[in-house]
């Protein structure tokens, strides 16, 4: 039985793809649950599954095996619309690629999520350390601040979960304990947040570890 | 955020792509429109150049020997009822510019000098009230006479001379000396159909019709030759005519509309499907090329609709730019040229709105849908699979 205060629950869920006739399993029997102010990272070698274990608690990748429910609803039995509507509202996406979209300056890459206005994207651009680039494209940006941006994105709808996959890979010491600390913030703020990550570096932020490769909690039990 | 200020942005930043979108359907409008009225200028023209060979139809008196008639280089005495050009007419006869003769062999005399001539009274040719054409023959004046160039120099008139020609005891004013025809026209003098019934003694009577046919529609819907289709209406009128059909005058005619026309149907199959297929290409590059982006407005809660809305709101604007830039250009450039390349009636040509509408709007329309096609890929990618995929 699922914790009723969760907001997210993953039960066994698994995923394959064909490769070449190939099968080939990328995680399998994956179970947790996380409630708000939680913060979970999943650590696992490059091409563990951690991106597509995200996605699918995103609803956007459709798993081959098991459920993922998010506030009570079986994400991937509901209709594509719905299911949109809740990524708009409740999830809040933090892309390993940096996705920006080129052709719009910072605040308005901050806007496209739902509901947010001018002044809630560049307060969150400032917060981060990009008050004095609101009006910059992501062509003029460094990786680090790209990086911010899209995390600006990712929270200011101010979303149930936040699921950031490897947000401070290729980042700096300096950009990547920012990310962690206004992650780690989010959730103590009441928000829920899933990283992937392979960086140790996690440890000190997260309530829980789940090593998606062996399936068991390294830092806290989250079932 | 609105999708029709991120499509602006979007071709803000990606202004050559647009671009090239514009000027595709900007030049296949525009070579469209231009052919469309250069054809029309094209068949006006080969209209007045087949129009001007003469007439294709003659109606003669039912009586007339056929043989004798050629025999006689197209010539009888014998007549018939005028009013049979007004039963044409009420009847709708697949026929236009009907021109009522009515001749004689007469003698000519000027001064000194007289020679047997064939005196031909005719009125100006008459359209068909629903088909309105500038007149083919337009009339003499009472009183005047134009002379054929054999006959002229029969009675040593000259071409800038002011002489009379008396015929039958009246005198008539000759208005001009037609130039060499190489046909009997040559020896003949020409004037009015009236002033010929009358020196003639012979009210409202004709020798013939002379008349183009319009059959080419009919015979298009009811797969009919033109001699039935005219055969059967002029049985349904009288009993008292007969027709002759200039067999290759109006064939040569038929057939030189139809391959004109048949030629731009074709040209404008080739342009229109050229279009389609670019335009479809160029809109599926450009989503091709913004799969991340698409991946991550899916990815922040864009639903479908929206993003297709993208992609339609992209393809309205440069399809809307792209055909009224080519539309007027086309027709304006077409304009221009068809003073130069249609000697007798490039200066009627006008812009033809209807057609400019038309070509706009289908061009829109197509452009739209081809944008339609690569808005619903987009619209319906799973996000998890554009993410970082752009081609």
């Amino acid at each position: 039985m699922s914790n009723p205060a969760s907001l997210l629950v993953v039960n066994d869920l698994g995923h394959m793809f064909s490769n070449r006739g190939r099968e080939v399993r990328v995680f399998e029997k994956c179970s947790f649950e996380l409630a708000p102010t939680q913060f979970v990272a999943v650590q696992g070698a490059s091409g563990s599954g951690k991106t597509t274990l995200l996605l699918a608690c995103g609803g956007m990748l459709a798993p081959s095996f098991g459920e993922v429910h998010f506030q009570g609803n079986n994400l991937f039995n509901l209709p594509h619309s719905q299911r949109t509507k809740i990524r708009a509202v409740s999830i809040g996406y933090l892309f390993q690629t940096l996705e920006l979209v080129p052709y719009l300056n910072l605040t308005s890459n901050v806007k496209i999520a739902t509901g947010v206005s001018s002044v809630v994207a560049n307060q969150w651009l400032d917060r981060l350390g990009l008050g004095a680039r609101c009006q910059s494209y992501p062509s003029e940006l460094s990786h680090g601040q790209r990086q911010r941006v899209a995390l600006a994105r990712a929270i200011a709808h101010r979303p149930a979960l936040v699921i950031a996959d490897e947000p401070t890979g290729n980042l700096d010491n300096q950009n990547s304990e920012l990310v962690f600390s206004v992650l780690k913030e989010y959730a103590q703020d009441g928000g829920a947040v899933l990283m992937a990550t392979h960086e140790a570096q996690t440890a000190p932020f997260a309530d829980c570890i789940i090593d998606i490769e062996n399936l068991e909690l390294l830092k806290a039990k989250a079932r | 955020m609105n999708p029709f200020f991120l499509a602006l942005r979007e071709l803000q930043y990606r202004w050559k792509s647009g671009l090239v979108f514009v000027l595709v359907v900007a030049s296949v409008t525009g070579a469209l429109a231009y052919f469309s009225v250069n054809d029309t200028s094209f068949q006006k023209e080969i209209g007045r150049n087949v129009r001007d060979l003469g007439s294709n139809v003659v109606i003669l008196p039912a009586k007339v020997d056929q043989y004798s008639y050629h025999l006689e280089g197209g010539y009888s005495d014998i007549t018939m009822a005028e009013n049979l050009v007004s039963q044409l007419i009420e009847h709708r006869a697949s026929l236009n510019h009907l021109i009522p003769m009515l001749e004689r062999r007469a003698m000519c005399s000027t001064g000194d000098r007289q020679s047997l001539g064939r005196v031909v009274g005719l009125s100006a040719s008459i359209a068909m009230p629903d088909r309105p054409k500038a007149p083919m023959q337009r009339s003499i004046p009472s009183g005047e006479l134009q002379l054929g160039s054999a006959l002229a120099r029969e009675l040593g008139v000259d071409r800038d001379a002011k002489a009379k020609v008396t015929i039958a005891g009246e005198v008539f004013k000759v208005q001009r000396v037609n130039r060499d025809s190489g046909t009997w026209q040559d020896s003949a003098a020409f004037i009015d159909l009236q002033s010929a019934q009358k020196i003639f003694e012979l009210p409202e009577q004709i020798s013939r019709i002379e008349a183009i046919e319009c059959t080419s529609e009919q015979c298009e819907a009811s797969g009919l030759q033109s001699a039935v289709i005219l055969n059967n209406e002029i049985a349904k009128i009288t009993d008292e005519a007969s027709f002759l059909r200039k067999e290759e005058m109006a064939q040569a005619r038929l057939s030189v509309r139809s391959v004109s026309r048949d030629n731009f149907l074709m040209l404008q199959n080739v342009l229109w499907v050229f279009l389609g297929f670019t335009v479809l290409g160029l809109a599926l590059l450009n989503s091709l090329s913004r799969k991340s982006e698409i991946g991550i407005l899916q990815a922040v809660g864009y639903g479908r609709y929206r993003i297709a809305g993208l992609f339609l709101v992209r393809s309205l604007l440069l399809s809307g730019v792209g055909a009224a830039t080519g539309v007027t250009v086309g027709m304006l450039v077409s304009i221009e040229q068809a003073n130069s390349l249609f000697v007798m009636t490039g200066q009627k040509s006008s812009l033809d709105w209807t057609v400019a509408m038309t070509i706009g709007a289908v061009a829109f329309l197509l452009a739209v849908l081809g944008g339609c096609v690569p808005a619903m890929w987009a619209a319906g990618e799973n996000p998890a699979d554009l993410i970082g995929r752009d081609s």
